[in-house]
């Protein structure tokens, strides 16, 4: 089969309430294939996917869907049982990765270091501090940072949204040691770390043009990060790490905490693993590879060509 | 300069082989072939026309050419009358200082045999006008031998580089000469397709960021749509393709707070408006050499990462 005949299925949109930057993921991704010469179909995912994938018949789906049911496990499920190759993660290291709790523990059994927590009931977190702030509550298996609330030391109480009749983030709260320091972030492709990046907060950086897209919670991201060599290198061995540990395939990006600060623990922590990496052509990834000398177009191609099942 | 005469009024000016530059603000005068013409040779030309115009008219009655012989005998009067002093051969130019005199007097196209009153005035305007250097020429005759030109130049506003040849340019992008940067030190460089066009915007704009402006070395403008500035240190801001404004407001924040315009920095890459990309050169990310390992990272963790993973790809399509 020649690479013009070949006919990819970008999964985009989705359920999940990352559906909007799938979007934005899946569109870039559309169009850098088109400009790699594939036949591209893109397919805003919905509970009829499957017959939809069987209509068209694609020879591999790249999935660009973030969150619930595009990143857990779901998807990949599908796929799995309709034989058609796909792109990333599969079935168990998807649905691994996604829940911070038990992918800390095999995170933990492979010798990569994560930060102390526990699961704890909604009424649990509300009724008083489940451990020594300063800590951080989240849903145990959302994607993304939704619905992560920061405590910090002087706050007295948990935050009052935990007793609000709308909560709608589950019952079960993962509660977690907040790390202090720098964030580091990694990207794996295949078996290669790639180079990591300091993504810094732009406190001092505010736009006050509220009509721009500027955010007003923009951030400064460095590359390389500079921080000392053998912690750069360290932070890439940790990521190979994790990808191998939860079985991720494709591509994986590793999120890191490490305090350097001149009193602080001198930690270094990894946060997460994500296995459905934000792809559009600015996101943390295509950045990393870009730097690399490796242009979105040939990321996607490389992505599309790594596709398979039993993955 | 050294061989300019004390002044330009008895300046008699050689016609000019290649481009120079003058930079006197005032009124200049051209003197056009030569300048001292005797009475004897006058008087003999006056004769000859006389004879050749007797003679042409004899033939043109003989051969039935009268309309013919009046162009010619035209000629001839406008001949004798340039004999008789009326040529052009002065040409007094005023607001010069950057064409040159080769280009005033290509374009002015008048000589010593070129006579006064059948000089066309406008037509001289409009080829004046035409030289890239001048935006808008005004010529009268000043009888009974010369030519006032009054222009008004473009004022050089950048450098321009493009496909390896540098121009320097106006504040509209109009291209008005090849110059070497050295040429012009004052001016800012820009270059790249559509630079020489929008340099004025991007240095307006730039106005009020007078630290960033002298650090700059050069504008260069990429795809025709945004901009890099590259600093003397050889660091690059990349600037967006617009919201231009925020993000110097955004990099003056960050050289007062962070000093990164001396920093070992690759890029400064501004073209996303969510975040600010600080690209170190590799000297400076490598730099520190300390071997103290982080706290709370088994060994275990910290095999090579390049071994080939367990998982290979297969059923590749």
């Amino acid at each position: 089969m020649t690479e013009e005949q070949t006919h990819v299925a970008v999964l985009m949109g989705g359920l999940s309430s990352e559906r909007e930057i799938s979007l934005r993921s899946g569109t870039a991704c559309a169009k850098a294939l088109e400009g790699e010469g594939y036949k591209v179909t893109k397919i805003d995912v919905g509970r009829d996917v499957a017959e939809r994938l069987a209509a068209i018949k694609p020879d591999v789906c790249f999935n660009a869907l973030h969150g619930k049911y595009g990143e857990d496990g779901c998807i990949q499920g599908v796929l799995e049982t309709m034989g058609l190759p796909y792109t990333h993660s599969g079935v168990l290291a998807s649905a691994l990765a996604m829940h911070k709790e038990r992918a800390k523990a095999v995170l933990r059994e492979a010798g990569v270091p994560v930060a102390e927590s526990r699961v704890v009931s909604r009424a649990e977190a509300a009724k008083g501090h489940p451990i020594e702030p300063p800590y951080v509550i989240k849903p145990p298996a959302e994607g993304s940072s939704v619905g992560v609330y920061i405590i910090r030391e002087d706050q007295a109480h948990p935050p009052q949204e935990l007793t609000s009749a709308d909560w709608a983030l589950g019952e079960e709260l993962m509660v977690e040691r907040f790390i202090h320091g720098r964030e580091l972030t990694c990207a794996v492709m295949g078996d290669e770390a790639l180079d990591v990046i300091e993504i810094r907060p732009a406190e001092g950086l505010t736009f006050y043009d509220y009509e721009s897209k500027y955010a007003p919670g923009g951030s400064i991201h460095v590359l390389p990060a500079p921080i000392k060599l053998n912690v750069y290198q360290l932070v890439q061995k940790l990521s190979v790490a994790a990808h191998r540990a939860l079985g991720c395939r494709g591509v994986s990006r590793s999120d890191f905490r490490y305090d350097d600060r001149p009193d602080g623990t001198g930690e270094l922590i990894c946060l997460e693993v994500n296995t459905q990496p934000g792809m559009t052509s600015t996101s943390l990834v295509p950045e990393l590879a870009a730097h690399k000398g490796r242009s979105f177009g040939e990321l996607v191609r490389w992505i599309v060509e790594d596709a398979s099942c039993n993955r | 300069m050294a061989n300019r005469a004390a002044s330009p009024y008895e300046r008699q000016l050689p016609v000019p082989q290649g481009r120079r530059t003058v930079t006197t603000k005032g009124p200049r005068q051209i003197q056009l072939g030569r300048t001292r013409r005797g009475p004897m040779g006058a008087k003999w030309q006056l004769l000859c026309a006389a004879f050749v115009a007797s003679a042409v008219l004899y033939g043109a009655i003989v051969g039935g050419q009268i309309e013919k012989i009046f162009n010619a005998t035209v000629t001839g009067a406008e001949r004798a009358a340039v004999a008789m002093g009326f040529g052009v051969k002065r040409v007094v130019v005023e607001g010069q200082r950057n064409a040159t005199d080769f280009a005033i007097t290509t374009a002015l196209g008048a000589g010593p045999e070129t006579f006064m009153l059948a000089f066309d005035t406008d037509a001289a305007k409009d080829r004046l006008e035409a030289v890239p250097w001048i935006r808008h020429a005004r010529v009268m005759r000043l009888l009974p031998s010369t030519l006032q030109v009054e222009i008004e130049e473009r004022d050089p506003y950048a450098i321009w580089q493009n496909k390896r040849q540098t121009f320097v340019v106006d504040s509209e992008g109009v291209v008005l000469a090849p110059a070497l940067p050295q040429a012009f030190p004052h001016l800012p460089l820009v270059v790249g397709e559509g630079a020489g066009k929008h340099a004025a915007a991007l240095y307006q704009t730039l106005e009020p960021y007078t630290d960033l402006k002298s650090r700059m070395l050069a504008a260069l403008r990429v795809g025709d749509r945004r901009w890099t500035l590259k600093l003397r240190t050889g660091t690059e801001v990349m600037l967006p393709d617009g919201n231009i404004e925020m993000a110097l407001e955004a990099l003056q924040k960050l050289e007062r707070e962070r000093g990164v315009f001396e920093q070992d920095i690759a890029a400064i890459d501004m073209r996303l408006l969510d975040r600010i990309t600080l690209r170190l050169r590799e000297t400076a990310a490598a730099s520190a050499q300390d071997t103290t390992t982080p706290a709370g990272v088994p060994t275990s963790a910290t095999g090579t990462i390049n071994q080939p993973a367990i998982h290979q790809p297969n059923g590749r399509t």
